[in-house]
């Protein structure tokens, strides 16, 4: 194990600040999601690169055959969406912090910078690695002090798809949005055209706040694809065939059932690499459980796919929790007594909770600052009344390699459409089930 | 005997000669403008018929006196008089003199506080009783200023020698004659003292008026908060029933909203019994019927507290608690009535020490025909020889008057004091109060409320939540009108302990002044209703059918009803 006192002794303690005064320079000046660190090709690389929707993969520079990369962990400030932020606490600038990519047999070192006010760790989670490398504060190794650079170094023993968080005060620091992937690439090339990968996580931000609360255990207020929620989560972009991977990790309090639109996809993986075809399982939806990682493959067919947790209440934003239950109340005759008193009051959800959205499209009364609207999106025919882990997979015939371009709504045959056939509410005669006796 | 005679009528008519001789004195002066305007002997009727002469009188006498009763300082003392002279033109104003006190109640505008203290001084029949007691001034005038009438006697007997015994005789009190002088100026003073207490009691009247009239107004406001309460109470209420009928809430829920509405409503009747007691009060100041037609203001002012130490001097400051009270003690007039009667008491002793020392001597001259025919004529003196009594037991019972009043003038100025302490200290806090309630509270609330509903509209929270908010709201204006109301009643009690009229400070404080209306009306600024669009039955309308098929490509907004207004909506495949 390399303690801090050893380490320092080893660089030399000028070496080490100034190293962290310029990275640290460098994350808050540089580096920005769309950044792509390597110039290498994929053969170059020996892999084809995973591609983080809303993140962006750290680079690393090679040193006597170490790939050597440098995270510094920070309080940041990150929008969720257009009209949320928070001052929220990750790596190199982001939440989750970059994606690291290797491939199996590397050697790795990685350098922790901690720019927090306290101390912390970096568990890397799923690896096979030395104890004192797995980052667990005070049992692996002592936690490091705010100002403090460690270094981690080992061996990739195995591949597949892997995170990394702190383990020091780790309810805090994860509820701020500590956390990364860390994908190992296999030593051969895999039949993969496009890999994704996404992280979830839970956010108790509550409505009108700016920043989570770390206390919160069930209620949540946002639930997010790598630290974004919809609308704002990028699409999935594929051509049409292409054979698709995606890579999902869960680093929050819930297990999450990852349903995709239009396909039947293969669980193919875990943080165990990628599983023997006899043991894919072929699903429509995967449960991805807390602290674990899954891939999906499927092949990509035309269309504009959803692709969301199915949890009803993770694809909404913020949402009262125990309100009372508007649904079947009339309050004709009733509403405009209550507007004497309060303005602008808005009574809803008679008939269900669908016209939520239409009352906030249209402005009709502002909301909480800083807070996104419980449904929200808007499709080609209408509002999409989602939020949180939702987004879509957007597969076109004539997507360009290398092209993750949103390629805009689906224009489907117009034969392939669900149309109205009726107004009438009469319309049919749909059979029911008889009454029994 | 004949000059004695004469003496005697002259002194008689004397003291109506000098009550309608005029003084230098101001307050003689109105004393004595008060007596020119009655009938000696008809001054009951009179007074009692034309209730308005009386209280034109009155409000002279008040006038007068408030004239006196000014805050000392330069600048003040002529705002103050210049506040006097109104109220002495107003007094003088044709309504009072040509139609009374009812063309100022019935069917006319809701009463200003002012108009109220004219109506007051009309018909308040307290201060009619006391006014009676300038009767009782005349009397000790008279009665000092007389001496007793004459004694004539005759006698004849019957004579057994054939011509009957005949005696005449005259006498009157030397006694009276030689104490007249001191009698005269106990009478006055006793007429002064009975004088001043009158003016005082307007006076107080005056304060009892502002007094009555906050406490009506504020109860009047209060009952205004509590509608608004039993109001949003019972929208509660009815919410909750149809919660209920839609199977949404529980027994217990209704059961909760069920007893919260007759509380509310509990608290509206104790309300509206409070505006009935706070109104009959003020009738019986008034002097009129609390059934009959009249109106106060509808909004409590709530005085600028930036002015809230302005009187109009030069400064802008009242002055300091010493300098108040040396003004009062200068310029009260119970306490002048008080010293006064103070004075009239001592020198009801010392002419009392005078009578009895000397004793009552009779002169008198007296004829008489003896039954011989001889015919005698001659003085005669009658002298009670203060021998065995010096009226010791009257001495004792003016010395007991004597120190009751004192020790009565030492609790007054210990009152006085104490009272002018007490009310700036009351109008200080009650002025912060206000400013907590204005600066902060009501602000505070009126944000909760704002963002309760924003909460709401993204249904965070239910409709419950708001109604209740905006409940707490109204409550919180309960204690806005118990803070107002003290400003003002510690304000008018300022004005009486220090013996000016409420005018003095009360014009100063209303500057700018805003009502609760402001706070009863809904703030567009925090409720924010989007005035633009009906909503008389939100949650309840289908939306439109879409047209089928795409009609915008790459990152196009749907077509909605609503996208002109569209602000928050991102395209699902908004980048961020």
């Amino acid at each position: 194990m390399t303690s801090r006192r050893n380490f320092l002794g080893f660089s030399g303690m000028s070496a080490v600040l100034s190293t962290v005064a310029a990275t640290s320079a460098q994350a808050k000046s540089t580096v920005t999601p769309e950044t792509n660190m390597s110039n290498k090709s994929n053969k170059e690389l020996g892999y084809n690169p995973v591609r983080t929707p809303n993140g962006w993969t750290l680079p690393y520079t090679e040193k006597d055959g170490v790939k050597e990369f440098h995270l510094i962990a920070e309080e940041i400030e990150h929008e969720f969406a257009p009209g949320s932020t928070a001052k929220c606490w990750g790596y190199n600038g982001t939440t989750p912090g970059p994606t690291i990519e290797a491939v199996e047999g590397d050697r790795v070192r990685i350098l922790v910078t901690n720019s927090l006010k306290e101390h912390t760790t970096v568990h890397w989670h799923g690896l096979i690695l030395p104890s004192g490398m797995d980052g667990v504060g005070g049992l692996s190794q002592p936690q490091i002090a705010p100002g403090e650079t460690f270094a981690y170094e080992f061996d990739l023993k195995q591949n597949g798809t892997h995170m990394y968080h702190p383990h020091a005060d780790e309810m805090t620091q994860m509820a701020f949005g500590m956390m990364g992937m860390f994908i190992i690439h296999p030593k051969e090339p895999e039949p993969i055209d496009r890999d994704y990968c996404l992280l979830t996580h839970n956010w108790a931000m509550h409505p009108g706040t700016s920043r989570p609360d770390p206390s919160v255990m069930v209620d949540f207020d946002l639930w997010s694809f790598n630290s974004k929620v919809f609308p704002a989560i990028e699409s999935i972009v594929a051509r049409t065939g292409e054979r698709v991977r995606i890579r999902i990790g869960n680093l929050s309090m819930w297990n999450h059932p990852i349903h995709l639109h239009g396909t039947s996809f293969n669980v193919t993986g875990s943080d165990g690499g990628r599983w023997p075809q006899s043991a894919w399982r072929s699903e429509s939806t995967e449960i991805v459980g807390v602290g674990q990682t899954r891939d999906i493959e499927f092949v990509a067919t035309p269309g504009d796919w959803a692709f969301h947790c199915h949890m009803s209440h993770h694809t909404m934003n913020a949402m009262g929790h125990d309100i009372p239950n508007p649904t079947g109340v009339n309050m004709r005759g009733l509403e405009g007594k209550i507007r004497d008193h309060l303005p602008g009051f808005i009574a809803m959800g008679e008939n269900g909770m669908a016209e939520h959205q239409q009352h906030i499209d249209a402005g009709h009364h502002p909301g909480p600052a800083n807070t996104l609207p419980m449904m929200t999106g808007s499709g080609p025919y209408g509002p999409i009344e989602m939020g949180g882990m939702f987004t879509l997979v957007k597969v076109r015939d004539d997507i360009a390699p290398n092209d993750f371009s949103d390629p805009g709504w689906y224009n489907p045959p117009a034969a392939t459409i669900a149309k109205r056939i009726s107004s009438n509410p009469n319309y049919g005669n749909p059979p029911r089930k008889p009454e029994s006796g | 005997m004949r000059v004695v005679a004469i003496s005697i009528l002259q002194l008689v008519f004397i003291p109506t000669k000098w009550l309608h001789t005029p003084k230098a004195h101001p307050k003689r002066d109105v004393f004595y403008r008060i007596d020119k305007g009655l009938d000696v002997n008809t001054k009951s009727t009179s007074t009692n018929s034309f209730p308005w002469i009386r209280a034109m009188l009155v409000i002279a006498a008040t006038s007068s006196a408030l004239g006196c009763a000014n805050l000392a300082t330069n600048s003040t003392k002529s705002g103050a008089k210049g506040i006097t002279k109104g109220i002495t033109n107003e007094a003088a104003t044709a309504p009072l003199a040509s139609t009374g006190h009812r063309g100022l109640i019935d069917d006319a505008p809701p009463l200003t506080a002012d108009k109220a203290v004219q109506i007051a001084l009309i018909n308040n029949q307290n201060l009619a009783a006391v006014y009676a007691e300038l009767g009782f001034a005349k009397a000790e005038v008279f009665a000092g200023a007389r001496i007793r009438n004459p004694l004539l006697s005759f006698s004849q007997l019957d004579s057994n020698a054939g011509i009957d015994q005949i005696v005449w005789g005259i006498s009157t009190s030397l006694t009276d004659l030689i104490t007249l002088r001191s009698r005269k100026k106990l009478a006055a003073t006793q007429a002064l003292a009975i004088e001043q207490k009158v003016q005082a009691y307007a006076m107080a009247t005056q304060a009892l008026t502002y007094q009555h009239y906050y406490q009506y107004l504020a109860s009047k406001q209060r009952l205004q908060v509590f509608q608004e309460i039993s109001a949003i109470s019972d929208l509660i209420l009815e919410t909750t029933q149809r919660y209920s009928d839609a199977g949404n809430v529980t027994a217990l829920e209704l059961a909760e909203a069920k007893i919260q509405s007759s509380e509310a409503k509990l608290a509206l009747l104790n309300a509206q019994a409070a505006v009935l007691v706070a109104r009959t009060e003020m009738s019986e100041v008034l002097g009129v019927r609390a059934s009959q037609n009249w109106q106060i203001a509808k909004q409590l002012p709530i005085p600028n507290t930036a002015n809230r130490y302005s009187t109009g001097d030069a400064s802008g400051k009242i002055p300091a608690k010493d300098t108040l009270v040396q003004q009062a003690l200068e310029q009260r007039l119970d306490l002048q009535a008080a010293q006064t009667k103070i004075a009239a008491l001592t020198l009801k002793l010392k002419s009392h020490g005078l009578e009895n020392k000397v004793g009552d001597i009779e002169l008198g001259a007296e004829r008489e025909r003896e039954s011989d025919g001889e015919r005698l004529t001659g003085p005669n003196v009658e002298w009670a020889v203060p021998l065995f009594s010096q009226g010791q037991e009257d001495q004792l019972k003016i010395n007991a008057e004597l120190e009751i009043a004192q020790a009565q003038l030492r609790q007054l100025v210990l009152k006085l004091d104490n009272g002018i302490a007490l009310a700036l200290a009351g109008r200080e806090n009650s002025s912060n109060k206000i400013i907590q309630y204005q600066n902060h509270l009501l602000p505070a609330q009126a944000n909760a409320v704002a963002r309760t509903q924003e909460e709401q509209f993204f249904m965070l929270i239910g409709v419950f939540e708001v109604l209740q908010s905006k409940k707490h709201q109204y409550e919180s204006l309960l204690g806005l009108v118990d803070a107002v109301e003290e400003y003002w009643l510690a304000t008018t009690a300022l004005a009486k302990a220090v013996g000016v009229s409420p005018k003095v400070f009360i014009d100063q404080s209303n500057n700018g002044s805003q009502g609760l209306e402001d706070y009863l009306q809904p703030d567009p600024g925090t409720d924010s209703p989007k005035k633009s669009h009906k909503h008389q039955h939100h949650g309840m309308h289908n939306p439109q059918p879409r047209p089928a098929g795409p009609t915008h490509a790459k990152h196009n907004q749907a077509p909605d009803n609503h996208a002109s207004h569209k602000n928050h909506t991102q395209s699902a495949s908004a980048k961020p």
